[in-house]
């Protein structure tokens, strides 16, 4: 029951925002499983997108497949077609390791690596030939922190193991870290599932303030927080987009009676 | 169908339950206040409770059950609009129901005036209010969007007859001086049926947003004319 983003949702000014990611009709198979069914969903450049849905609707399915995640999955196959800024992300002369500097992505469980803090920043940039000589690693680094909103709570810490820090401080460190290559697009995979509301609330005003630079999707189970922290949201089921729109108009008068039954708790 | 967590689904029918004995007493206060006028009946008038206590406390019963609705549930699309729609309907209500006391007031005003002129206009556009307020009650409770939009039209019936009225009794006024006292008295009764008239219709908006999210955003037809200024006379 795939519906066109026509059919989906219909901006008062549809060229108000341009295109970042652009997936044209796009299945995912994990063997003979079909996990996601002729996808049509666009991102728009700085803006948040949430996907939400039930367990196994496919939707950090969908989110994998947009930095070529799934390559590592074996037996996963993509069909359709995903562009970045109108280059196809799966072309066969396009290197995975560079898309995912391009396209970032930060996990559920907070997962810094077993280094010090400036050097789980510092990482990023070093693979990949973004700072000439220690002053221009470190500036980025400590942009990196601050723009992440952990730069005060970390200045007098760096050579600390990040995995000492707190959960909360840990998920932005590691969003600190996402940033630090300069990625056009963050993935956020259930950014917040595993922290606590305060953690959470500092998470989601980062969010908010990286849309400035950044386009970002996220996938979350808590529908408060897509309605929080993205201008749109698409609902996922069953491995079909079944509707996207403008996140007021799916919190408040959703267009389809299966995204209504989700979001009102009255599903399955 | 039903909320996984059938406790959600009992908060919402309280409200609905709320909202429904408000409207039952509102309709009935008016009942009576218009059975009053046409008999002229001053104890029946003067039986409606002038303090409206029990449907103002419904009033603030409701706006408590809503404020924790949205508090502990944080509901959102049809649950959201339920929650912000109960809130303005239980307003309006509280508004009919203060207008009908007024009658009842008017009627006991009205044993003060040497004449009056007949209530029967005044009692047939109240007994037409009483009908849509009783009616758009039915489309709350039914569900009924298409039914609001009915009654938000048949509004334009009772602008009519006000302004029908209101001229009525201005020729009594002044044909005959005596009766300025009674007529003002009746202008303010009609401009209560009036009144109500726009509370039933503002119900009907709420219950056609409630069910569609849409909003009946083009301005309701109105025939009130007594407001405007006469035309020129060459």
């Amino acid at each position: 029951m795939s519906v066109t983003q026509e059919q989906a949702f219909s901006p008062a000014n549809p060229d108000s925002a341009a295109i970042k990611v652009a997936a044209h009709d796009v299945s995912v198979f994990y063997g003979e499983k079909r996990a996601l069914d002729g996808i049509d969903l666009d991102i728009r450049v700085n803006e948040v997108t949430a996907l939400i849905g039930p367990s196994g609707c496919g939707k950090s399915t969908f989110l994998r497949s947009l930095n070529r995640m799934n390559d590592l999955i074996e037996g996963c196959r993509v069909t359709g077609n995903i562009t970045l800024d109108g280059q196809d992300i799966y072309d066969v002369e396009l290197d995975p390791v560079q898309l995912r500097a391009r396209v970032g992505m930060v996990f559920q469980k907070p997962n810094p690596f077993p280094k010090s803090i400036f050097d789980n920043v510092a990482y990023g940039p070093r693979i990949h030939g973004l700072a000439e000589g220690g002053d221009a690693l470190e500036e980025i680094v400590v942009g990196s922190l601050e723009r992440a909103g952990l730069w005060s709570e970390v200045k007098d810490r760096l050579k600390e193991p990040g995995t000492g820090l707190s959960g909360g401080q840990q998920q932005r460190l590691c969003i600190a870290r996402a940033i630090a290559v300069a990625p056009e697009v963050i993935l956020m995979d259930e950014p917040c599932s595993a922290l606590d509301p305060i953690a959470t609330a500092r998470i989601e005003e980062l969010i908010d303030e990286l849309r400035q630079n950044f386009t970002i999707v996220i996938v979350t189970h808590s529908m408060q927080q897509a309605a929080r922290v993205s201008q749109r949201t698409a609902f996922f089921h069953l491995g079909d987009l079944v509707e996207i729109g403008g996140t007021e108009q799916i919190f408040t008068n959703p267009k389809q009676k299966l995204t209504q039954g989700y979001i009102t708790g009255r599903f399955g | 169908m039903p909320h996984i967590v059938s406790s959600f689904d009992q908060k919402i029918a309280r409200l609905e339950g709320t909202i429904e004995r408000m409207g039952v007493l509102a309709a009935s206060q008016l009942d009576r206040a218009l059975d009053a006028l046409e008999r002229n009946d001053v104890d029946l008038a003067r039986a409606i409770p002038p303090d409206d206590a029990e449907i103002d406390a419904l009033h603030a019963q409701l706006d408590e059950q809503v404020i924790l609705f949205l508090a502990l549930r944080a509901p959102v699309a049809v649950d959201l609009r339920t929650a912000i729609t109960a809130l303005r309907i239980g307003g309006e209500l509280e508004r009919i129901a203060d207008h009908a006391r007024s009658i009842a007031k008017r009627v006991l005003a009205l044993q003060d005036t040497p004449a009056h002129p007949p209530v029967q206009p005044l009692v047939r556009m109240g007994r037409t209010v009483h009908q849509l307020v009783v009616g758009v009650m039915e489309a709350d409770k039914m569900r009924a969007p298409e039914r609001a939009l009915e009654i938000w039209h048949q509004d334009q019936a009772i602008d009519t007859q006000y302004s029908g009225a209101f001229r009525e009794l201005l020729t009594y006024m002044m044909e005959d001086t005596r009766l300025l006292a009674a007529c003002s008295h009746m202008v303010f009764l009609a401009k209560d049926i009036e009144r109500i008239g726009d509370h039933a219709t503002n119900i009907g908006e709420m219950v056609y947003y409630r069910e569609t999210g849409q909003t009946l955003g083009m301005a309701r037809p109105k025939a009130d004319t007594t407001a405007f200024p006469p035309e020129p006379v060459d």
